[in-house]
């Protein structure tokens, strides 16, 4: 009898969790991701810290309870609704799992007890691989930075203060760290209209859907700076420009074939724009290039083209007009109405015509990491590496920490000649690079 | 430190050659670190993609369950028996064996979709004439015609994929079955209507094919021809 009274009394309960589960939208920038994902492909990134001791699984297992609660974002799941696809609370329990030889896998809706990130360790390293919808690179540094903290104040016994992108996880996440920052910043004042042309893709032996050739260059920063100093630009806009030639260089040695325009797509973090403390998607993009119609490019020529157009475009202005031609597509009525699996189809014909098609590649620069000044003495490095593109680019990807740039490109080629043209420019510029791979 | 002597990159203690170029680790000082960790564990995860695959074959088996199911609720409701429910029931199921069990399918998919295709029409065809008022037309007339074109279907398959002919012999091949399948199709409708055939139509099918077939094998005899007819129509 109590049994059972105990029984319903834990049902009634379970019901009356579930009807208050907490569900979010999700973020403009979001919204594409598990629409365009397919059975082989879903848009997943990585960062990850190296130390300087072995990291102890179990260790790790408390700290990422101990962080995930202090993160609301990372404790969702995806769910799909009539209209839209949304995320729901998530109370079942992460678990941290071994690193693989090949990172950024399709992440599956049902793995990890449904939650779309990934916690992974090996030797020293502990890697975190997010589902893009959760958050941009920057929330999953900050998430990783404090998953980080967690460990080694447990591990090494120390204390940390929380700051530089380390969150307080004693405190109650804070409302505002879930907002979407696109919809709270757009003026419409301007809609940027999204003309572009189809880019140049290198074209290759493509690899199973599981493969994933990493390859990182380390480099010093103080040569780098210095050599973008000489050439009047910044480090993000001298490394895009070498990869432009780089990518330049493969189309001119590649057989037959029309000559198309050579784009690099560079995420924008927009809150060095708007003051927002989101922990969720908040990024634009720019396209710096060159169209090699126009004639023979030098290296300084196409510097020179980045630069200005970077400048150009990196402000505010038009980076708001951007978004907001992004969320007038969002808001308009017909697409809002339309069911789930015909907006799918919309979406993906969407992202073929305005997505990976009209750039070469992508490199996302998250720049120097600073973590508080206990936690450095613990900390060798940190890497982010992109997952696989949908149409099998070569992306790259960089984040700098004691003095060296960790650049990390990204293929689901089996060919490396981009890779190859790039490092040896940087060699030839006198840049010192060292070379390190997942293996073939 | 070992460099790259092609690239000029230094490489990573792990590294047996530059993953850049391929070329192997030449320092006669420091040769190869055996004891050095990998920088990635060698174990490899594979995406589950039929994981993936189940939902999609549960969302295809709903949309395939759910007019059949109407259809026989609302037959049963009115004519208080199953009577043209049963159509669009066979319909479906042959549909879902048709699409499910190809697309689950890892390996010689080509051929065991051909297969399936073969079994499940004939299945279906059966369940047809079961539930139609006219009788008598499966054995002689749909299954002979199912089965040939089957037949020709898996061994087009089998060519296709398997056989080191080239594209013209290919075509010349796919010619003469189409012939043989229209003289087929002639011969079990009148075996089924006359109970005796006599070859009328597919004649002046087959005839075409046939010399198509025969171009095409002289054609690819002929490299000049071939280069000229390339030549010619190059896109």
């Amino acid at each position: 009898m109590s049994n059972g009274a105990e029984t319903a009394g834990a049902k009634a309960t379970k019901k009356r969790k579930r009807t208050h589960k907490r569900w979010y939208t999700l973020d403009n920038a979001a919204k594409i991701y598990p629409a365009v994902q397919n059975a082989k492909w879903s848009s997943v990134f990585r960062v990850s810290v190296t130390l300087k001791e072995e990291i102890d699984p179990e260790i790790l297992q408390e700290a990422l309870e101990a962080t995930i609660g202090r993160f609301t974002n990372f404790g969702l799941r995806l769910r799909a609704g009539m209209f839209w696809y949304y995320l729901e609370e998530n109370d079942k329990r992460p678990l941290v799992q071994p690193d693989v030889a090949n990172p950024c896998v399709r992440m599956s809706n049902s793995e990890n007890a449904n939650f779309m990130f990934r916690v992974r360790f090996y030797n020293c390293r502990i890697a975190l691989e997010v589902f893009h919808v959760v958050c941009d690179g920057t929330g999953a540094l900050i998430f990783l930075k404090t998953l980080t903290a967690q460990y080694l104040m447990r591990k090494e016994k120390i204390s940390i203060t929380p700051g530089d992108g380390v969150l307080d996880c004693t405190e109650k996440p804070h409302e505002e760290e879930m907002e979407d920052a696109f919809k709270r910043f757009a003026t419409f004042k301007a809609l940027k209209g999204r003309v572009e042309i189809r880019a140049y893709h290198r074209k290759g032996t493509v690899e199973p859907p599981h493969v994933l050739h990493i390859l990182t260059g380390v480099i010093p920063v103080d040569k780098l700076r210095e050599k973008s100093r000489e050439m009047g630009v910044t480090l993000t806009e001298f490394l895009t420009a070498a990869m432009i030639y780089a990518l330049n260089e493969c189309q001119k040695n590649a057989p037959g074939g029309r000559s198309r325009p050579v784009k690099i797509s560079v995420p924008v973090n927009l809150r060095q724009f708007y003051p927002s403390k989101t922990l969720r998607n908040f990024s634009l993009w720019v396209t710096p290039g060159i169209e090699p119609k126009y004639g023979t490019y030098t290296f300084e020529e196409i510097v020179s083209e980045v630069h200005h157009f970077i400048k150009m475009n990196l402000k505010e202005k038009y980076l708001n007009a951007m978004l907001c031609k992004n969320l007038a597509s969002e808001m308009n009525p017909m697409l809002r109405a339309t069911p789930l699996f015909l907006k799918k189809i919309a979406l993906i014909i969407a992202y073929d015509l305005y997505g990976e098609s009209r750039f070469s590649g992508t490199f996302s620069n998250m720049g120097v990491v600073r973590v508080p000044a206990e936690m450095e003495p613990h900390i060798e490095r940190f890497d982010f590496i992109l997952g696989r593109s949908k149409n099998a680019s070569t992306d790259a990807a960089g984040v700098s920490f004691g003095g060296n740039l960790y650049l990390n490109f990204s293929s689901a080629l089996h060919e490396h000649d981009y890779e190859r043209e790039f490092f040896t420019l940087l060699i030839r510029q006198g840049i010192p690079v060292k070379i390190e791979s997942n293996g073939r | 430190m070992s460099y790259c002597v092609n690239c000029g990159v230094e490489l990573h203690e792990t590294e047996k050659s530059c993953p850049l170029c391929t070329t192997v680790v030449i320092n006669p000082n420091q040769l190869y670190n055996e004891d050095a960790k990998p920088l990635y564990p060698p174990h490899k995860q594979h995406a589950d993609l039929q994981a993936n695959k189940r939902v999609t074959v549960a969302l295809i088996s709903v949309l395939l369950a759910l007019p059949a199911s109407v259809c026989l609720v609302c037959n049963y409701v009115i004519d208080t028996r199953l009577t043209w429910s049963m159509y669009v029931l066979g319909t479906m199921a042959f549909l879902w064996t048709v699409i499910i069990p190809p697309y689950l399918l890892r390996r010689n998919r080509e051929l065991m979709t051909v297969i399936i295709g073969g079994i499940s029409s004939c299945a279906f065809l059966r369940f047809l004439e079961e539930v139609s008022p006219v009788k008598g037309w499966y054995l002689t007339l749909a299954l002979p015609i199912v089965l040939v074109v089957a037949f020709i279907c898996f061994i087009m398959v089998i060519i296709f994929l398997y056989s080191n002919l080239r594209k013209m012999q290919i075509a010349a091949v796919f010619a003469v079955c189409v012939a043989g399948m229209m003289i087929a199709v002639e011969i079990a409708t009148d075996v089924y209507h006359q109970a005796s055939f006599k070859l009328e139509w597919s004649v002046f099918f087959a005839i075409p094919c046939i010399i198509v077939a025969v171009l095409f094998m002289l054609i690819d005899r002929k490299r000049s021809v071939k280069e000229n007819i390339k030549k010619t129509f190059h896109v």
